[in-house]
């Protein structure tokens, strides 16, 4: 509230009334004006604007140019919280009352007594202030409510965000539940196979031993050797595996010289298929690079191993090394049936196999490109299979050249 | 008079399997037909007719279910008694088998003895 004392507007065309008047409100403390016309009164209003800037206006009931009720519609059309208290004669009561109707505050009747003219007066701003409170009270009552709002809206959309999270995170785990069931029925299946052969076969020796001609009875230990190689090859690739993706394997980073590496499994591996050319093709900026080199050599292994079962004899595999800015980019490139573009991200998944009847021949567990998957992503890096532009297919992984994993 | 041999036809994509039910089959006597495809399964028991039939549930083209269910439905065939064998422990398949109207329900893996208690219930 302003400090400025209240504003009081006197409309009499009785001048020494209108003076007197002005005089005593003004020893009362009150800024008190006076003009001797209704049309005076009401432009004076005007002038005072819409914000609270005049308080109280008393008009006489007859003016000269204009009716006292006239001038009270004025002011109150101008701004209707203004008090107006009409000073009548006592022929006037009638017309007074009819005042009350349109809105006057209160009328004195004159002649008027000052005690009673100052004590409406602070009635009248009494009022005025109570109007004032109650309009800051329900402002704040309204900003109050619609931060309220604000806040429900926010927190609800806030919640129904955390519902959409919590929706997709159980999909998620739905999806990684059901992989990991089909996981375990995939294992299951791929270890019963030469369980049963080994537990067949060994029941056959066992039973029939004697009945059985020599070359049989070797064929079939054969199949139980084999097959029990198999189971065990089988095993350890689980456990590598769910190792891996766990998370439990511990990296040995070192400065790691990938082409001499490179060359290393190109002789362990050139027996699976003596006729096929492995070729080596690296940059020359590429080595070395800080990486586990056990890791990329199972990798490189996998990859190569993969190229040469199914490499068409006499024709050439090629691993080929570039960098970029980030990354070591290996290539492993052959020549085989290569890989359909809608298989080309099933194949990492455990024991998925390309459908096509050619592939039986090719024996598996099915976790070497899952293996090498789970080991390039565990050094930060990523893999994919593609088809090569010719003939066959190309897998490509990365392994980054400087990474959180460098530095640690 | 000698009885004439009596046939079984086998389906399963497996080589090893399919030598091992013929190795036990062929000693006990038995006339074993072998297929590694669904589709062929169904073909060769129309032109053999044998006396029995044991398939594998994940084959090629056709799975053992279909083939079973596609033999229980042809009024000439369906007297053929099937047994479906599968992983030990699944009993949805084994619920699934009996679904597709086999006779017969045999977990692998299996030693001679085992299969040759399935194989005598029927021929």
């Amino acid at each position: 509230m302003t400090q400025a004392p209240p504003k009081i507007l006197i409309i009499d065309d009785d001048l020494a009334l209108a003076k007197t008047l002005t005089g005593i409100l003004k020893r009362a403390g009150y800024n008190a004006e006076y003009v001797l016309k209704g049309a005076d009164g009401v432009q004076f209003t005007r002038s005072m604007g819409s914000a609270r800037q005049l308080n109280v206006v008393l008009s006489d009931i007859r003016l000269p140019d204009m009716n006292g009720l006239d001038v009270l519609k004025e002011i109150k059309k101008i701004d209707s919280e203004i008090g107006v208290i009409v000073m009548t004669g006592h022929a006037d009561v009638e017309t007074s009352i009819e005042a009350l109707n349109f809105g006057a505050f209160a009328y004195i009747q004159k002649p008027y007594n000052p005690t009673e003219v100052k004590l409406i007066i602070e009635k009248v701003l009494e009022k005025q202030k109570l109007v004032e409170e109650n309009k800051t009270l329900l402002t704040k009552l309204q900003d109050w409510n619609s931060q309220l709002e604000k806040n429900v809206r926010e927190k609800t959309s806030e919640l129904n965000r955390k519902n959409l999270e919590l929706l997709e995170l159980i999909e998620r785990l739905e999806e990684l539940n059901q992989s990991k069931s089909d996981f375990v029925a995939n294992a299951s299946h791929e270890l019963q196979t030469p369980m049963t052969s080994i537990i067949g076969f060994s029941s056959i020796l066992l039973e029939y031993g004697e009945t059985l001609k020599d070359s049989e009875h070797k064929r079939f230990l054969q199949i139980i050797h084999d097959e029990t190689q198999r189971l065990s090859r089988l095993s350890i690739d689980l456990l590598d595996l769910s190792r891996i993706q766990e998370g439990r394997i511990t990296l040995k980073l070192k400065k790691v010289n990938l082409q001499a590496l490179a060359e290393r499994v190109r002789e362990n591996l050139k027996v699976i298929n003596k006729t096929v050319r492995i070729e080596l093709e690296f940059d020359g900026a590429v080595t070395p690079v800080v990486t586990d080199e056990d890791k990329i050599h199972q990798v490189l292994t996998n990859l190569m191993g993969n190229a040469l079962k199914y490499a068409p004899e006499k024709s050439s595999v090629r691993i080929e090394a570039k960098k970029n800015k980030e990354f070591i980019i290996v290539s492993v490139k052959d020549e085989g049936p290569g890989i359909p573009d809608d298989e080309k991200e099933k194949i990492f998944e455990p024991f998925y196999r390309v459908q096509n009847k050619s592939n039986l021949t090719v024996k598996g567990t099915g976790l070497g490109l899952p293996i090498a998957k789970a080991i390039v992503e565990a050094l930060g890096g990523s893999i994919s299979a593609s088809r090569n532009p010719v003939k066959g297919s190309n897998f490509s992984f990365t392994i980054p050249l400087d990474t959180e994993l460098t530095k640690d | 008079m000698v009885e004439p041999k009596r046939k079984i036809l086998v389906a399963d994509d497996e080589t090893h399997i399919t030598t091992l039910y013929q190795a036990i089959l062929t000693i006990e006597g038995f006339e074993v037909i072998i297929t590694d495809d669904g589709q062929e399964a169904l073909n060769k028991a129309k032109t053999a007719k044998p006396q029995l039939m044991i398939l594998d549930i994940k084959l090629p083209t056709l799975t053992g279910w279909e083939v079973c269910r596609r033999i229980k439905d042809d009024s000439s065939l369906k007297n053929i008694p099937i047994i479906i064998a599968s992983a030990f422990g699944q009993k949805e398949d084994r619920l699934r088998s009996s679904e597709a109207g086999a006779d017969d329900f045999m977990p692998k893996p299996f030693d001679s003895k085992t299969l040759l208690e399935h194989v005598r219930k029927f021929i």
